[in-house]
């Protein structure tokens, strides 16, 4: 069991993940329906494959993966692809699907690289269902933000063709403007709702485990510099402060920065404090 | 059973040939109805467009070219002289040339769609007056499912390829879906027509229309179900727009003024301005905000241009999926060939089993006659098989008929059935084609 859910299974996902790249990689020199369908197919197996892995390592150490940075990293590539899959279902991502696929794809290497199997120090640290809860939305929240990100990065992207008259693949073959704009307002309005329920989360969990408010503070920092930003984003966006193609390399800011975080606040609890 | 074609398109003849070749869809279902089962044809197909008005026959044996051109001449009611130009294309090259049509590689517009629809239309038609043999079924069936192949696993009809056309393929890389997209109309002439027709074409339904004569305005307002403003447009119906559309003869711009600059500069929406009038409409200054999207006509003739050249690229693929469906049915074309002969072997050796059977008999017991049936039906099929594969075999590499002709030769020294002489005599015939 153990090696079916640290080795074989996320190893066969890598080696599903690579495959769906390549074929990408075909699409973006030529036009074939029938495979990008057939791409699109593979994505949701992809999906399905991701859930099963997380069903059963949630049942092997009776815990969400979030014991290890691997796990983390590999469970944050899973998110992004769930949510991936789910856009899709809304717009055809279309020559897109490469850009969250290459984040999916490195997230998993760092993590295999990093190892899944978890030891007994974090083992201890990190169980219970307010933890699982915690990072669960966390991540969640982040690979939302990635996302918009993403979205945001297609947007400008597309924005650059269409001005300065780039009649290409990426012109022909990306999501419009307008689908890019919805999809990057959605995702940063569910992942700002996600990471200020994680943070709400966070502060139950930091209490109930310590006692101790300071090791709260310290590590909701970087949580909560990203929720005001979160918030002033989101009042940019919804009152129109700043033109869409501005908003979008915000967006694109943004999710460095959430990045940046996310990476704070991984080696706080690991190397830091709660190690 | 064979299969040719002979037809005049866009290549060798003038529209005004073209024009008198073409046939309705009356015309074409009276004209098959007159063909089929008369002489020698089985079965008969025609697709009469614009551009090409080609017979797809199926007779038992090829028809001489002049005999081709003159039923041609008597169907479309062509001159004579007019039909030497017709090309005639018989077997492979026939479904070559099919395929090819539906796959919009003959047409005068490289990939262009319609054409798939009008051979659905042709067979179609062609199946409800009973026109269709086996070999047309599958030939149109096959080119169909070709033109479908084409179009999905390659982008030979992606792309606009007229400037109203790619004005929408514009709107769509911006909006999405323009189904309730809102769109300011400059202009009441033939170009401002025809885009706000491509647009309404994409279930653009909210207008407004402004013209320097009223009446005209009023005209295309009241066909686009819209409302007629001022000319020239105000700032305010600029900016309550998603898309302009200018194409004025005006000498100025009409879309212009600091009024205007002011209204986009805070504008946070997209906005397409579509300048398809020469001189402009739209003052190029309104370009310069990230939301605001300036496209004159120069513009979509590079877009144009740039699917022009993508369509070309994606033609060469399209070969490719054009021979592998051309060559299956070829193999099934040949092997379909053999398949009378096959079927007129199997009742000579039937016979001849039946016979020996019989004349054996009384050799055996009661017990053992069925035993003796189910020996002699299993030999028969067993040698019929292998002579039946030889032959499928064979048909592939074009050398059929010698090979048929052997193998029939010799089972008719052993049988001298009057059947195998039949045998015998139709391959012969087979053989001369």
């Amino acid at each position: 069991m153990d090696s079916l859910v640290y080795l074989v299974l996320p190893q066969l996902l890598l080696v599903l993940f690579g495959t769906l790249l390549g074929i990408w990689a075909i699409l973006m020199r030529r036009t074939d329906l029938n495979l990008e369908s057939g791409a699109v197919r593979l994505g949701r197996v992809g999906a399905a494959m991701f859930v099963l892995w997380l069903v059963l390592v949630t049942v092997a150490q009776r815990q969400v993966p979030v014991l290890e940075p691997g796990q983390l990293m590999y469970y944050l590539a899973g998110l992004i692809w769930l949510g991936q899959c789910y856009s899709q279902l809304r717009v055809n991502q279309r020559l897109f699907a490469v850009l969250p696929l290459l984040g999916v794809l490195t997230l998993m290497v760092v993590g295999l690289v990093m190892g899944l199997r978890p030891d007994d120090v974090a083992r201890t640290s990190l169980l219970g269902t307010a933890a699982a809860v915690h990072v669960s939305l966390s991540l969640a929240g982040v690979g939302m933000l990635l996302g918009c990100g993403v979205y945001g990065a297609g947007h400008v992207i597309l924005h650059h063709h269409i001005s300065r008259r780039q009649f290409d693949a990426w012109f022909n073959r990306l999501p419009s403007l307008g689908d890019l704009d919805r999809l990057r307002r959605l995702s940063l309005t569910t992942g700002s709702a996600l990471v200020i329920l994680s943070l709400a989360s966070a502060m139950a969990w930091s209490s109930a485990r310590s006692g101790s408010t300071e090791t709260v503070v310290s590590h909701l920092h970087p949580m909560l510099l990203l929720s005001v930003l979160l918030v002033a984003l989101l009042l940019i966006d919804r009152f129109r402060w700043l033109s869409t193609r501005n908003l979008a390399v915000l967006c694109v800011v943004m999710s460095v920065l959430v990045l940046a975080l996310l990476t704070v606040s991984v080696v706080e609890i690991f190397v830091g404090r709660f190690a | 059973m064979r299969l040719e074609l002979i037809g005049l398109n866009h290549r060798v003849a003038a529209i005004e040939v073209r024009e008198q070749a073409s046939l309705s869809p009356d015309q074409v279902e009276g004209a098959l109805r007159g063909m089929v089962g008369v002489g020698n044809l089985d079965g008969a197909a025609i697709l009469s467009t614009c551009n090409r008005t080609e017979l797809y026959l199926s007779p038992r044996e090829h028809f001489p070219d002049e005999e081709l051109r003159r039923l041609y001449c008597r169907l479309t009611g062509l001159e004579e002289e007019f039909a030497r130009t017709a090309y005639v294309l018989r077997d492979d090259e026939a479904i070559r040339h099919l395929v090819r049509v539906s796959a919009g590689l003959d047409s005068q517009m490289l990939g262009e769609v319609q054409i798939i629809g009008q051979l659905r239309d042709a067979y179609t038609r062609a199946q409800d007056v009973g026109a269709t043999n086996n070999i047309l079924n599958k030939a149109l069936t096959r080119a169909l499912e070709a033109g479908k192949d084409v179009r999905n696993r390659t982008g030979i009809s992606q792309g606009a390829v007229s400037v109203a056309s790619a004005a929408v393929q514009m709107a769509q890389r911006i909006f999405g879906n323009l189904e309730g997209r809102r769109v300011l109309l400059v202009g009441a002439g033939e170009t401002a027509r025809l885009a706000a027709n491509h647009l309404g074409g994409q279930g653009v339904t909210d207008w407004r229309v402004a013209n320097r004569t009223e009446g005209n305005a009023r005209v295309v307002a009241d066909l686009l179900g819209g409302r007629v403003v001022s000319f020239p447009p105000s700032p305010e119906d600029v900016d309550w727009a998603d898309i302009v559309v200018s194409a004025t003869g005006a000498s100025d711009p009409v879309i212009a003024g600091d009024p205007c600059l002011q209204k986009l500069r805070k504008r946070r929406r997209s906005l397409l301005l579509l300048d398809l009038a020469m001189p402009r409409d739209i003052d190029p200054a309104l370009g310069q905000f990230d939301d605001v999207f300036l496209y004159t006509v120069d513009d979509f003739n590079e877009l144009v241009e740039a699917n022009l050249q993508q369509r070309e690229k994606e033609a060469r693929r399209a070969e490719s999926i054009v021979d592998k469906h051309v060559d299956e049915f070829v193999a099934w074309y040949r092997q379909n060939r053999v398949a009378p002969s096959i079927q007129r072997l199997h009742q000579v050796l039937e016979e001849l089993r039946r016979q020996e059977v019989e004349r054996n008999r009384k050799r055996f017991t009661a017990e053992d006659h069925e035993q003796l049936e189910k020996f002699s039906v299993a030999l028969m099929k067993k040698v019929e098989g292998l002579f039946a594969s030889n032959l499928r075999q064979s048909s592939l590499q074009d050398d059929s008929l010698s090979m048929a002709e052997e193998v029939v030769r010799a089972v008719a020294r052993e049988g001298e059935d009057a059947d195998v002489q039949e045998v015998l005599k139709q391959l012969r015939q087979e053989g001369s084609h």
